[in-house]
């Protein structure tokens, strides 16, 4: 294949995956993070108008950027800022989107991007053919393509992690008339990494193990000698990529967040400790609700062994264990790369210290090399029984390796959030088992519109792990009547959502007290239970 | 140093990788185009009509697999349970059994009761997919008194330093439950019959949150005997992921010595019983007390009744 043609394939690709997104968006739920997600863009977005307006300079005063930008100072702006701009281009201006889909068109978009910069890291380490199938690897992945419809950021860093470590590859290898654009583009890209989120804080260690491993000059010290006589000692020249990135991705990252232009380190400081103190996600693990650290190493091993479809998952994990061996045979980038891009996410999570982020979500970003491993695994394992001269077989059977990935988003949504792979056997041999069957409170979403027919008149609710913000946007795009109002308890509530969460089912126990005991709807998905909803006056009594 | 770039397998690794790649993207796709989704909506409902139709007061209905519990909207105003572990249910506490089931788990259960010496009564012709069955139990126990239903007869007290603080106000509580108020500590300082979570089924129970110093007495006059004071108890599961120390629960006759029951931080709803008279009435006192109270969320219940042996 030539290049021209491999790229196309993956932006079609790309194109296809933004716009199976885009038209499935509406069936999804909105989760607890994208509530605060919406309010904050909304809140950011308004910054805008003030910078392209008479008040020009008020926009970099402090009193003007802490009006828009003091909101959700936890993350960083640049996901929320684009979803601003989305919001405003595709609900406001075009009218073609209702709002919380124009927050999210940002994440479909950064969806389809990490695809394509799956493809070309694919195609740097291994070669355009590993490039395509791995980035059709990640197209069909369940859990992933449920959190590329979010307007969240998990997606998003996978695509900009990726990207920049594409980028950095090629800096590191770039011919010597190249050397400064590539670097200064690499320093770019990694400062809009680190303002997308969290995780790009750690692409650092990549970039100084990748140098490690090929470096463009030689790492041992040596003795010269010195222009004026005598010897010198010369030591490892640093790569000007890690000088770029060093320097230009913090400027860049401080640049794309106003809040950042006060008091610059002391929000900073506060930025990084809120992480190092982040709050614990309690998460129900083959039968225990872990609640607090230190969590089983083995954590995001098995639920990547659970979630991911079985033939990317296993092709991956032979794909890793020839990377190992190769490496260790002898040393060289592209299988050093691919090792640690799976390994530094996953053991971020499985550090006992670490605190407790119960879903699969939180290492998206080791994806895109598992899929590239499962993809050159199977490429070679092609190659070595000469399927290379019968391409029709070949073809068949990576897309084979496609299916199941596809079946299962197909039958999984939208409930792609709890979804667990054959290997688990599906939603109700990971029940059996006894896995995490939700969270974040999206859910629930199916049972909104029906409110309107099971109440009359003025109605407090108990959304429970639906959130305020969540709730005031399904308000405003009418999913249920006004007369709807929010509940923070099930006391009082005429209505209540109960979400098959253990580490929040205290709450179960007050809506059966207050409400009743008998549900009189629910979600289920092949029947295991994932929410149900009680009304008062009916749920005490049996069904009509 | 250029790094390599496609890696021909070697023959071995490479028949395990189109093995691994044929039988995955087979497995997969078999799997995902015959998954069983259980039973339709529809046949749900219509195999909880036997239930409904014909379930009497005291009944239990055990729904089997614990995760599938879309029948509770048509059953559950009737208390039904749906655990991970249906055997380990007071069984001798019900005449009568219905067990509903899906996913083929129910056919295992209604063998595994009747190997437990209980009668399969009727076995109910329902949609596919479903199981709905009745059983007798001929050596049920007779409840002759039911502490949770008989709270407004109690009186309770913080025991502390040698005196008592009685907690005597009856106000309302959850869904209008009444409960018997302490005068501190209102938030959590009550005795009431709520649901609570414990272990993996929310159950209706006595709230007694031990003190932070001292006995929390829930004290019973003229109960009659009959043979057994039953019981379950234990901590919420929330009390059992975040408490620090076990609760002991003390039940005493008539000011009697007590007998000590304690229940671990694991242990949430775990059955305890006494050997009492059968006959004449006796005043029946619960006593609550741990060395450290934080979060130790507990609840219990426990009745009067009627059995020549109880199940372990």
């Amino acid at each position: 294949m030539k290049n021209v043609k491999t790229i196309h394939i993956v932006w079609l690709i790309a194109l296809a995956y933004v716009a199976v997104l885009w038209s499935t968006a509406s069936s999804v739920g909105f989760t607890r993070d994208e509530g605060y997600y919406f309010k904050a863009a909304q809140e950011y977005s308004g910054w805008w108008g003030v910078l392209f307006s008479s008040r020009f300079f008020d926009a970099f005063t402090a009193t003007e950027i802490a009006k828009h930008f003091s909101y959700n100072t936890e993350h960083p702006p640049l996901v929320k800022l684009c979803q601003g701009i989305t919001y405003h281009v595709f609900s406001e201006w075009l009218g073609v989107t209702s709002p919380s889909t124009g927050f999210r068109v940002t994440g479909f978009l950064f969806g389809g991007f990490s695809l394509v910069a799956t493809y070309l890291l694919a195609k740097e380490l291994v070669d355009e053919r590993t490039g395509v199938l791995a980035a059709l690897f990640m197209a069909v992945m369940p859990r992933y393509f449920f959190d590329a419809h979010l307007a969240c950021f998990d997606v998003p860093i996978t695509a900009m992690w990726t990207f920049s470590i594409y980028m950095f590859v090629r800096a590191l290898r770039a011919p010597r008339g190249q050397v400064w654009r590539r670097a200064i583009q690499c320093g770019v890209v990694f400062g809009l990494a680190l303002a997308t989120k969290l995780n790009a804080l750690f692409l650092p260690f990549v970039f100084i193990l990748l140098w490690l491993i090929e470096p463009p000059d030689p790492l041992a010290p040596r003795l010269v000698r010195a222009p004026l006589g005598g010897t010198d000692v010369r030591l490892p020249r640093v790569p000007i990529v890690l000088w770029t990135c060093a320097i230009i991705g913090p400027l860049v990252f401080i640049a794309t967040w106003p809040h950042l232009w006060h008091d610059t380190f002391g929000r900073i400081n506060a930025y990084l400790l809120f992480h190092m103190h982040h709050e614990h996600y309690p998460a129900l693990y083959l039968g225990d609700l872990l609640i607090k650290p230190p969590f089983p190493w083995h954590f995001p091993v098995v639920m990547t062994f659970y979630t991911v479809p079985a033939p990317i998952v296993l092709l991956g994990a032979l794909g890793l264990l020839r990377a190992l061996v190769a490496f260790v045979r002898r040393r060289n980038l592209a299988d050093g790369l691919l090792l640690v891009g799976v390994a530094l996410p996953v053991f971020l999570i499985a550090m006992p210290d670490t605190p407790i982020f119960g879903g699969v979500k939180h290492w998206y970003n080791a994806l895109p090399a598992l899929s590239i491993l499962a993809a050159r695994a199977l490429w070679g394992s092609l190659d070595a029984f000469d399927f290379g001269s019968r391409p029709a077989i070949a073809y068949t059977i990576a897309a084979l390796t496609v299916v199941p990935g596809a079946l299962a988003i197909q039958h999984s949504h939208p409930n792609g959030i709890g979804f667990y792979n054959e290997l688990a056997g599906g939603y109700v041999g990971a029940a059996r088992i006894g896995m995490q069957r939700g969270f974040w409170g999206g859910l629930a979403y199916p049972l909104y519109p029906t409110l309107n027919e099971r109440t009359v008149g003025p109605t407090r609710v108990f959304f429970n792990r639906t959130n305020y913000d969540s709730y005031k946007m399904y308000r405003r795009e009418d999913v249920f009547e006004r007369r709807f109002h929010y509940a923070n308890e099930p006391r009082g509530a005429q209505v209540a959502v109960d979400f098959a969460q253990p580490e929040h089912a205290e709450q179960q126990g007050a809506i059966w007290s207050w409400v009743g005991t008998r549900p009189v709807a629910g979600v289920y998905q092949d029947n295991v239970t994932l929410i149900q909803l009680y009304v008062k006056g009916q749920s005490n009594a049996p069904p009509p | 140093m250029r790094s390599t770039v496609a890696q021909p397998a070697p023959r071995g690794v490479a028949a395990l990788g189109l093995l691994v790649a044929l039988g995955g993207g087979l497995y997969g796709a078999a799997f995902w185009l015959t998954v069983d989704e259980g039973p339709s909506a529809e046949a749900i409902a219509e195999a909880a009509k036997p239930i409904l139709d014909g379930h009497r007061a005291g009944d239990l209905i055990l729904v089997v697999p614990h995760f599938a519990t879309r029948v509770y909207e048509h059953v559950g105003h009737l208390g039904p349970l749906a655990v991970k572990a249906p055997l380990r249910e007071d069984l001798d506490g019900h005449q009568r059994i219905w067990v509903f089931g899906i996913f083929g788990d129910g056919e295992p259960l209604v063998d595994a009761l009747t190997a437990r010496g209980l009668e399969l009564a009727e076995r109910f012709t329902t949609p596919a997919g479903t199981t709905v069955a009745l059983l007798n139990n001929p050596g049920a126990n007779t409840i002759r008194y039911d502490f949770l239903a008989r709270l407004r007869d109690a009186k309770v007290f913080h025991e502390k330093n040698g005196t008592r603080t009685a907690c005597s106000e009856w106000t309302s509580g959850r869904g209008g439950a009444g409960r018997w108020q302490c005068p501190y500590d209102k938030d959590w300082f009550y005795v009431a019959p709520e649901y609570h979570l414990m272990g993996d089924h929310s159950r209706l129970c006595l709230w007694a949150h031990p003190p932070g110093e001292g006995r929390l007495i829930v004290e019973y006059p003229r109960v009659p005997l009959a043979g057994r004071l039953y019981g379950r108890a234990g901590h919420t599961l929330n009390g059992s992921l975040n408490a620090r120390a076990p609760i002991d629960l003390d039940v005493a006759f008539d000011g009697g010595p007590p007998q000590r029951f304690v229940f671990e931080l694991e242990d949430y709803f775990e059955p305890f019983y006494v050997r009492t008279a059968t006959a004449g009435t006796a005043t029946v006192s619960f006593a609550i007390s741990t060395v450290d109270a934080g979060v130790n969320h507990f609840c219990f219940t426990a009745d009067i009744r009627t059995a020549e042996e109880l199940a372990p």
